[in-house]
């Protein structure tokens, strides 16, 4: 089977006479943003106004990555993950991949410039745009290189995060977190 | 000086005496006796002999007396030392007569001009000392008796005489001893001899012939450097040969000859016969000795074996029980991410 590709052919469009930023699927008019001006944001806007942020700019990659798909329901892990990272990319939201851990889903971004509470925002509202179902992410690790999300309901990232933080290590977590269900 | 000098200057002598006795308002008339030339030695040793004997009839303390070899008429001196110096004991002392010249005056004012003289005076020489009397008999009594000394200088009395008349009494003119000569330095014994040298003997080669004994008082006098320097650092070896080959390495050559058992060990067999210059040590000397072995050596076996590798192997059967799995395989496999979506929203 051959693997599923992203043609990012006329992703974005430059009107320069007009002095604008268009993406090509939806035609909305995109803003070029210094990712230290939203660094510099990230430090002094409260953690309401960045999830907000965040969903924005996830839930527009969402929409773009299911343009691209058609029929996000029946479309398969890699076809789905093909298109939601070329428009994650395009964005300038790093790499991004997918990996499972028995039943939970883990999003794997690379080389990412957003601070990890907006990441998280960003992929989570990527995933609701593309899918169609709500879902909840909470950090499982960050590095200077990788960022690892777990992708589940809001009940299941409260858990984990409270493991996390009573000083399990996020694979005891996951763990934990299947219980019996593996 | 010979006597014909001697004679000459006392002849001059008494003329200058007579002549300042007539200038003078003392005349003094000096007769001289000249006892060198006029009595034959024999006479003169027979008049010595008893000037000798006058002259210890004046010392009470004196030695006893000697042999004496010459003699002259002696004045009895008031200031002649009534007691010797003492002589070393192991030389015999000779107490030799003191030669007297004795000028009279025939003024009744001039009492007495005396020249006293050493008994050399009177030895001209070694053919008169052999033809003398017996005092002459021994070379050594001749020395011993220059050990004795008299401390009055001669220099003086004879400058004094050479001076004026008018201190000519009592003028008492004596030749040194050989006592003081020995302890002056040659030199000083030279210039201390009186200027009438009338012996022609060799005295102070007697002197350096016979040694001293080692109580007797010496000249003290520096050791010669050669001396010195060979007690200091020792005698001198001989210098070493500049350029002196190196030894050549290698083995040292045999000694000549060798070394050659006895011949009746060899022959009884405890010693072998070995070549000159080879050396076998003895086990009963050196306790080394070669064990004898044990087995008898045996010959090499020349036929080789054949090499056959023994192999150790297991017999395994067939069996179905070898694996045993513990839980089950992985069962969730979704086929679209929805699917996995929703699985990861049930946990």
């Amino acid at each position: 089977m051959n693997a599923p590709s992203f043609d990012p052919t006329h992703a974005v469009r430059f009107d320069l006479p007009r002095g604008s930023v268009h993406t090509e699927r939806d035609g909305a008019r995109v803003l070029l943003v210094p990712a230290a001006a939203l660094d510099d944001l990230v430090l002094s806007a409260p953690p309401e106004a960045l999830d907000a942020l965040g969903r924005s700019l996830g839930a527009a990659i969402g929409r773009r990555a299911l343009a691209r798909m058609g029929d996000a329901q029946g479309a398969g892990v890699e076809a789905f993950v093909a298109q939601i990272a070329g428009e994650a990319a395009v964005a300038g939201v790093g790499a991004l991949s997918v990996e499972r851990w028995g039943r939970a889903l883990v999003v794997v971004v690379e080389g990412s410039s957003l601070a990890g509470a907006l990441l998280g925002a960003v992929i989570g509202a990527a995933l609701e745009g593309a899918s169609g179902r709500r879902v909840s992410c909470a950090l499982l690790s960050r590095d200077e290189r990788l960022a690892r999300f777990f992708v589940g309901s809001d009940d299941g990232c409260a858990r984990l995060k409270e493991w996390i933080g009573s000083g399990a290590t996020w694979g005891e977590a996951i763990v934990k977190l299947h219980g019996g269900k593996a | 000086m010979n006597k014909t000098e001697v004679i000459g200057k006392l002849e001059a002598l008494l003329d200058r005496v007579r002549a300042r006795a007539v200038r003078g308002a003392k005349p003094v008339e000096v007769s001289v006796r000249e006892p060198v030339t006029e009595p034959p030695l024999a006479s003169r040793a027979a008049e010595a002999s008893r000037a000798a004997e006058a002259a210890r009839a004046v010392q009470p303390m004196a030695a006893p007396p000697e042999p004496v070899r010459a003699a002259e008429p002696l004045h009895e001196e008031p200031s002649w030392p009534t007691e010797p110096p003492p002589p070393p004991e192991p030389l015999p002392v000779a107490e030799a007569p003191r030669p007297v010249v004795s000028m009279d005056s025939d003024a009744p004012e001039v009492e007495e001009v005396a020249v006293v003289w050493g008994e050399t005076t009177l030895l001209e020489s070694e053919s008169e000392i052999e033809q003398g009397t017996d005092a002459h008999d021994s070379r050594e009594r001749l020395v011993a008796a220059e050990a004795a000394a008299v401390e009055s200088p001669v220099s003086e009395p004879a400058a004094e005489l050479s001076d004026g008349a008018e201190e000519l009494t009592g003028i008492h003119i004596a030749v040194p001893e050989p006592a003081s000569i020995v302890e002056a330095s040659p030199s000083a014994v030279r210039a201390s001899e009186p200027p009438m040298d009338v012996t022609e003997l060799d005295l102070e080669s007697q002197e350096e012939e016979e040694e001293p004994p080692i109580s007797s008082r010496r000249v003290v006098s520096a050791e010669p450097e050669e001396r010195l320097a060979d007690m200091a650092f020792g005698a001198e070896e001989p210098p070493a040969p500049i350029h002196t080959p190196p030894p050549e390495s290698g083995r040292l050559p045999a000694a000549p000859g060798g070394f050659e058992p006895e011949a009746d060990l060899v022959e009884s067999g405890r010693l072998p016969a070995s070549e000159p210059g080879t050396f076998e040590a003895d086990p009963d000397m050196t306790g080394v000795r070669s064990a004898p072995p044990l087995l008898p050596l045996r010959p090499l076996q020349t036929a080789t074996r054949d090499l056959v590798p023994e192999a150790t192997q297991v017999a395994l059967g067939a069996s179905d029980d070898v694996v045993d799995i513990i839980g089950q395989a992985q069962r969730f496999a979704p086929t679209t991410f929805v699917a996995l979506l929703d699985a990861s929203l049930g946990l």
